[in-house]
């Protein structure tokens, strides 16, 4: 066999083994990513009409859950919070809903210290599976991760996992899925375990937190969006355990009050939620950036009276 | 240009194609120009530092093969203070100033601080300049004919597959294959994709994944359990030899397609039984520079016992000075130079090589080995003696005030290394070792079994898009 008929041949074959592992993969990473595939599916793909849209970071999604606002609101609301998203992925989830559904009443944006860095995906690679929604290839195309060599070589998307990701597929293997025993998952969200706060967290120097000029062009465009399509805005800062995470950032005020200029410029409410009494209870957190199960269960019943009260008015 | 990078995938086929499509008198042009073009994506400006030594290394050949009695040294002596002086400007200056401003203050002597400079070290600097004054020394000894073509000599310290990180390649080997006329042999297409590949096996799928490990440890040795100490430590001899052999192969291999030889520079120095041997197979082109140039110079084991031991302990030192101007590496030399005489000692009254005629003891010997090498990479690798002297006393102390991590955290709290990392790290490791026990070096043995080989070669590729990890890391040696 000549030289160059073993590499052609090497090269199919590993194509092969690749594709091979690749369609295992994405078939074990969907079976314990069961939470993240059906919410993702949701926003992006399909189509059902809801009042109020939830946008956010892991904050949104382990906070706020949509059967209580449902209940108290007589909404039918989804919880689209998205792990480590800052305005460049709360844009884009805006954007990239819209493709398809149509467009809510009410969408309750939950602003957190990091939402305006300059970072753009917190993790990429989850959106893969989604670019038929042109938004969704649009953005990822736009910022480096092209979408035309998964289209050539889809099994080229494992390059882009993490460690985190492939031990997803030995989880997956095993049976296991995101939802731990003991949690449940909810139009979007999913109960954050039933740990609560042990300890004082140890006291660290506070770092500034960098606020770049492009967020502010992501928010705005948020805001443009909503006028155009006629959705009333809310902003939340959420719950944190006792200021700690404001504690962390030396320029958290300058943030926060950042902020509340836009929302007073722009008549857009502003819940403050972090001055609420719950975020005095360690028992309702599971770490000081998030809620627990029955944290966000009384969270919930608070943030759906305050939505209850703007849409009242 | 890393070899691990988007931009080299484009570079590699480009140049390599146009080599073969250019005429033979055009091939030193293209590669130049490629070298210049790969050279010039890490700090464009460096160039020019390169150039100087270039031009001084080239007139000063000529000038030696041109002189007879003592000019022939005076330009040997002009061309090596040259390169040692941009070397000492660049690596060792700022070192030296903190010294003496250390030095200065504990004895109350100083005004005010003698200034450094904020500069950049430039990649690869001694691993050019060593190339380069083997040349000129090579050309004083008349082992090599001094090169008239100013183009070619450029090319033979710039050839852009070891230009930043070795093989050291020796004017023999090397400058003559310039001149000669390289066809497109598929065979050396095919040898050389496949070293390449092992290489970045090496580097993708393990040194950059438990990288993550060693750099977290390594960085606060003094928050972990003695056993995350030792698995840093263990983690980071794997680490060092897949991030640097893996790019000599992948450097070796580049060349290979285009028909060039470079020398072989790792020789499977884990599986050595002592650290002599460790020694002949680790780095082998730098190894073999300090003996030809310096060893040998010094007298070697010519000019009695005590000289001979001077002359091994100049050697390692010197060595340890070449990766970088700190006392870390000082020290790492040290070791090893300790390590040597006692080695030295134990032949002079013990016949070692019974050792090789019982499988327990090689296994012993081998694995000791390991350990003696390992024990030394604390101090190569350790931010600061004062880290390398806590890990020690952790790890010998057993040290476990904080808890043993499985999943390792960084001291932010956030997760370093997942469980599954870990899993993929020794399976990854395992089957290395075990590659490198069936298979030579240079992998050529593959060349006449053809099944084994597609399997080999499309296995590899297949762990690597699989198993990678695509951050684009730089290599450990680029510093150097």
């Amino acid at each position: 066999m000549t030289p160059v008929k073993r590499i052609i041949l090497s090269c199919l074959l590993a194509a092969l083994i690749c594709q091979a592992s690749f369609i295992i993969v994405k078939k074990e990473i969907k079976k314990y990513q069961v939470h993240n595939t059906e919410r993702l599916t949701e926003l992006l793909y399909n189509k059902t009409p809801y009042d109020v849209l939830f946008i956010g970071s892991s904050r949104t999604h382990f906070d706020i859950d949509p059967e209580v606002i449902d209940s108290i609101c007589k909404v039918n609301s989804y919880n689209g919070g998205i792990e480590g998203a800052n305005l460049f992925e709360f844009s884009m989830m805006l954007h990239a809903y819209l493709q398809n559904h149509p467009a809510p009443q009410w969408l309750v944006l939950t602003l957190d210290l990091h939402s305006f860095t300059d970072k753009k995906f917190f993790n990429y690679a989850q959106y893969f599976s989604y670019t038929k929604n042109s938004v969704i290839e649009k953005y990822l195309n736009d910022n480096g991760y092209s979408t035309l060599r998964l289209k050539l070589f889809p099994f080229l998307e494992m390059t882009d996992y993490d460690d985190d990701t492939k031990g997803f597929i030995i989880k997956g293997l095993a049976g296991d899925s995101e939802i731990d025993k003991g949690d449940f998952q909810y139009k979007g969200y999913l109960s954050n375990t039933e740990n609560h706060i042990t300890s004082q967290e140890p006291v660290s120097v506070p770092a500034i937190m960098p606020m770049a000029d492009i967020a502010n062009k992501y928010l705005e465009d948020i805001l443009q969006t909503c006028k155009s399509r006629n959705i009333k805005l809310v902003f939340t800062y959420a719950p944190e355990y006792k200021h700690q995470i404001q504690a962390d950032v030396s320029n958290s005020g300058k943030i926060l009050n950042m902020i509340s200029n836009v929302a007073v410029k722009n008549n857009i409410p502003f819940l403050r939620d972090d001055t609420l009494s719950i975020c005095n209870d360690p028992m309702l957190f599971a770490n000081p950036g998030h809620l627990n199960k029955e944290g966000a269960m009384q969270y919930s019943v608070v943030l759906a009276k305050q939505i209850n009260i703007i849409i009242q008015n | 240009m890393l070899f691990n990078s988007l931009g080299f995938l484009i570079f590699f086929p480009l140049v390599t194609l146009l080599y073969f499509l250019l005429p033979h008198k055009f091939r030193w042009i293209h590669l130049l120009i490629a070298s210049c073009i790969f050279y010039m994506a890490f700090i464009p400006v460096y160039i020019f530092i390169l150039f100087f030594t270039i031009i001084i290394d080239y007139i000063a050949g000529i000038m030696i093969e041109n002189s007879v009695g003592e000019n022939r040294k005076l330009f040997l002596t002009l061309s090596i203070v040259a390169n040692v002086g941009v070397l000492a400007f660049f690596k060792y200056y700022n070192f030296f100033i903190t010294n003496v401003n250390t030095l200065l203050h504990s004895l109350h002597m100083t005004p005010g601080n003698i200034p450094l400079l904020s500069i950049i070290l430039p990649i690869g600097l001694s691993f050019h300049t060593f190339q380069a004054m083997s040349y000129t020394i090579e050309v004083y000894r008349g082992n090599q004919k001094a090169e008239r073509h100013f183009g070619i000599y450029s090319l033979y310290v710039m050839f852009y597959p070891q230009l930043v990180a070795g093989p050291i390649e020796r004017p023999q080997n090397l400058l003559h294959q310039f001149k000669e006329e390289h066809k497109f042999d598929a065979n050396n297409l095919l040898d050389g994709l496949r070293l390449m590949l092992w290489g970045f096996f090496k580097k993708i799928v393990i040194a950059d994944r438990i990288s993550q490990y060693t750099n977290t440890v390594f960085n606060h040795p003094y928050e972990y359990h003695y056993l995350n100490l030792i698995i840093a430590v263990f983690f980071f001899s794997i680490q060092i030899y897949c991030d640097f052999s893996g790019y000599s192969d992948i450097a070796i291999g580049a060349a290979k397609t285009m028909g060039f030889d470079l020398m072989i520079n790792f020789n499977r120095p884990y599986f050595s039984k002592n650290i002599q041997e460790f020694w002949r197979k680790w780095h082998i082109s730098l190894s073999t520079w300090f003996r030809d140039y310096l060893y040998i110079s010094l007298g070697g084991n010519r000019k009695g016992i005590r000289r001979l031991y001077f002359n091994v302990a100049v050697v390692f030192l010197l060595s340890g000075f070449w990766h970088g101007a700190n006392w870390t590496y000082l020290v790492w030399g040290g070791l090893h130079t300790i390590f040597i005489f006692a080695y030295m000692l134990i032949e002079k009254y013990y016949d070692i090589k019974r050792l090789s005629q019982k499988k327990v003891l090689v296994f012993i010997s081998t694995l000791f080995t390991f350990c003696l090498v390992s024990l030394a990479w604390i101090f190569f690798r350790a931010n600061t003696l004062g880290d390398a002297a806590i890990m020690c006393k952790h790890i010998f102390g057993l040290y476990h005030s904080n808890p043993f991590q499985l999943v390792l955290k960084n001291v932010a709290g956030a997760i370093s290394f997942t469980k599954t990392a870990m899993l993929i790290s020794i399976a990854m490791i395992a089957l290395l070792f075990v590659s490198e026990k069936i298979l030579p070096p240079d992998l050529k043995i593959l060349n006449k079994k053809y099944a084994a080989d597609i399997l080999f070669c499309s296995i590899t590729l297949s762990l690597i898009i699989l198993l990678g990890v695509f951050n684009n890391n730089s290599f450990i040696y680029f510093q150097f």
